[in-house]
């Protein structure tokens, strides 16, 4: 928590030219890299679900669209933009900060009078969460336009109509909601990662062990904030 | 001696390595501060650069404690360079001068160019160099890498750990040592500490 607020404290460090370099590497190592396999999830899980909820109710669309946002709108996309960051970054970070803090290179900044909070882990903790963001609604998007192209062509219902429908039935508050846990889980898969990181270490045998430290608690603070996000927003 | 040409003043600093140093280095001057063992040598450099607040005494630069002085006004060379691996050595290199608030545009490429011949490398390496990863950069390279970047930022106070001579050849060696002199002598109010463990085969006054 402390980790998060001081990186948090450390926005207007976003003025310096280099700062911005790290936060936008990082939205590319983060977001831009990762599109192809959320996508791929995100069509697989979208063709999942329906195939399954089409031959549980049939051509029941008022049921299929609630099905959709429930399970896919609520809940999945942002899990899987988080499973998916959390298999490639929160290994990624914690290896790379484990290696810089063996080799002296934070040492060697903080020489230099430069912050590892402001030009190491702010950049990583806002990249993440910004990414977090856009990989959520990338792969709400992608799984449940699977969803409805999938039922058209399977039950012969009309497209337009179940686009209708969805809209309907969701609201800005779900939209809104899942929105913020995106950002949740982006803030506390950085953070956790970055605090394994950058945690002291003697030896590069200890990096593996930051490095798995890393991502299950990474995977399991993010199950966590799912819960309490989703038993306050709904 | 006038308070206003001491550059880096040490009155009876103590911290858990070091107790009782004093030292004064004044402007237009390179000294060499020498200490007993390694652990004592970082604890000074950290000291120096202000990453580390003495436990008793005062460091000042210019008359303000160290650790709360602008950061632009001290660079660093450590022994080993002390670069970022993943990132390329023009980018090491213009680290701290962009983080400590200075444009792009003051980074003066004739400059480099200048001071990369003045420190060994051939005209037409330079391009090569600047664009290799830190990561896949020999000991010697890293070391001038090092030292460049702490001649670009151009500061009041330059601090170098004397490790970064060893292992030079005598001819290196001694173009580096003509570098440091040179950059002194830009401008008055420039100082260099270079801090050793031991003895140092270097051509300043030994302070400490």
């Amino acid at each position: 928590m402390r980790l998060a607020w001081e990186s948090l404290c450390r926005l207007p460090a976003l003025d310096c030219w280099p700062v911005r370099q790290v936060l936008l590497k990082q939205l590319y190592f983060t977001g831009t890299e990762s599109v192809m396999t959320i996508g791929l999830v995100g069509f697989l899980v979208g063709l999942i679900v329906i195939t399954e909820l089409n031959n549980l109710v049939g051509s029941n669309q008022s049921a299929t669209n609630h099905v959709l946002i429930w399970v896919v709108v609520r809940e999945l996309g942002p899990l899987i933009a988080a499973i998916v960051m959390v298999g490639r970054s929160s290994s990624a970070f914690a290896s790379e900060l484990s290696t810089m803090v063996i080799n002296g290179e934070i040492k060697s900044l903080r020489c230099m009078g430069i912050s590892p909070l402001s030009y190491l882990i702010m950049p990583r903790v806002l990249a993440m969460m910004l990414a977090s963001i856009a990989l959520a609604f990338y792969c709400q998007i992608v799984a449940v336009g699977t969803g409805w192209i999938v039922t058209a062509l399977r039950l012969d219902i009309s497209l337009r109509d179940e686009i209708f429908s969805f809209f309907e039935i969701i609201s800005y508050r779900e939209i809104v909601a899942t929105l913020f846990k995106s950002a949740v889980f982006g803030v506390l898969v950085a953070v956790v990662s970055s605090y394994h990181g950058l945690r002291k270490k003697t030896a590069m045998t200890e990096v593996p062990q930051a490095v798995s430290q890393a991502v299950i608690r990474s995977l399991l603070a993010v199950f966590v904030a799912d819960g309490v996000v989703t038993v306050l927003a709904y | 001696m006038s308070d206003m040409t001491i550059t880096l003043q040490f009155s009876d600093v103590n911290c858990d390595k070091i107790s009782g140093l004093s030292f004064a280095l004044e402007a237009g001057e390179i000294a060499v501060l020498r200490m007993a063992s390694k652990e004592e040598k970082l604890a000074a450099i950290e000291l120096a650069v202000g990453e580390r607040i003495p436990d008793a005494g005062t460091a000042t630069l210019h008359g303000v404690a160290v650790h709360t002085a602008p950061r632009g006004n001290i660079g660093w060379v450590p022994e080993n360079g002390g670069l970022i691996s993943n990132l390329k050595v023009w980018e090491n290199v213009t680290l701290p001068l962009w983080y400590h608030g200075r444009r792009r545009s003051a980074v003066d490429e004739g400059k480099i160019v200048q001071w990369l011949g003045a420190l060994g490398l051939a005209d037409e390496e330079v391009e090569r160099f600047m664009a290799s990863p830190a990561g896949r950069l020999t000991t010697l390279e890293r070391k001038r890498a090092g030292l460049l970047r702490g001649l670009l930022l151009a500061p009041k106070l330059l601090v170098v750990d004397a490790g970064l001579f060893s292992g030079l050849a005598a001819e290196l060696q001694e173009a580096w040592i003509a570098v440091l002199d040179a950059f002194v002598r830009e401008t008055e109010d420039r100082s260099v500490l270079v801090v050793a463990n031991g003895d140092a085969a270097l051509p300043w006054k030994i302070i400490g």
